[in-house]
């Protein structure tokens, strides 16, 4: 998994915010579309399409989009 | 009805004179009370008064709580009224907790409870009108009931066919039903 097929998959999770506005520095839980359906949402795309187990408490100790790539290639 | 029922890796525990106290100190609480409408401190005879004059018939509290940790998470409750329409709510008990997956989930194991063992036909939930998140998350399923809905609240419905046929709902279901029996093996 690639920085930039992680970031393509994460945007593509999102309906109403533009792609670009997101990208590695994004505090993703200030995104206005985010709530706890996107959590979840998240959680199901890092097993669908990663095969990564992502936690509640991953999701709760990530900040940033880059934090959550972090945790997820660690799990590679 | 039941006691207990487990779904989703949530436990669900129905209300009673044991727990109620558990219930009101969450209540109290200032990340919890003041999201309610009626904001003022419940006195633990106020709490005893109220559990003994509820229509346990129509009226079904459960506390929800991470079958596997046995953490205490969140209170869902379903109030029956007419026609067979259910209006649903939770709170979840602690800040950190919120935006989380938890909420969703447990919001998913007590609807499909509600359609399938308390007899709901349609559920509709309702919004305080300055709550951007829920009323963003309920237009994601939900129908908007512009008639009923107020200055100060939003009325929402769903089917159980609509509900059992979303196809996100469903999808995230699927998931959350593989990942567990994925841990259990």
């Amino acid at each position: 998994m690639t920085k930039d097929e992680f970031i393509e998959k994460f945007r593509s999770q999102f309906d109403e915010t533009e792609p670009e506005t997101i990208n590695f520095d994004t505090r993703f839980k200030e995104i206005d579309e985010w709530n706890s359906m996107m959590a979840l949402v998240i959680i199901a795309m890092a097993d669908e399409e990663f095969h990564i187990r992502l936690t509640g408490d991953d999701i709760r100790s990530s900040s940033t989009v880059g934090d959550l790539f972090n945790v997820v290639n660690s799990k590679v | 009805m039941k006691d207990e029922f487990e779904k989703y890796g949530f436990k669900f525990i129905r209300a009673n004179e044991d727990n109620i106290e558990l219930i009101r100190n969450w209540r109290n609480s200032d990340f919890i009370r003041y999201k309610m409408i009626n904001q003022n401190i419940i006195t633990r005879e106020e709490q005893i008064n109220w559990f003994k004059n509820l229509d346990k018939v129509n009226n079904h509290y459960y506390i929800a709580q991470n079958a596997e940790s046995l953490e205490y998470v969140g209170v869902v409750y379903l109030k029956i009224l007419k026609n067979n329409i259910g209006e649903p709510g939770s709170y979840l008990i602690r800040e950190d907790l919120e935006n989380t997956a938890t909420s969703t989930i447990i919001q998913f194991a007590f609807s499909d409870y509600s359609f399938d063992s308390l007899g709901v036909d349609i559920l509709s939930p309702k919004v305080n009108k300055d709550n951007t998140k829920a009323f963003k998350l309920n237009m994601e399923a939900c129908k908007l009931v512009v008639e009923k809905s107020t200055e100060d609240i939003h009325y929402f419905e769903i089917s159980k066919k609509e509900y059992f046929e979303n196809k996100k709902i469903n999808k995230l279901k699927t998931f959350l039903t593989k990942k567990l029996s994925y841990d259990k093996r």
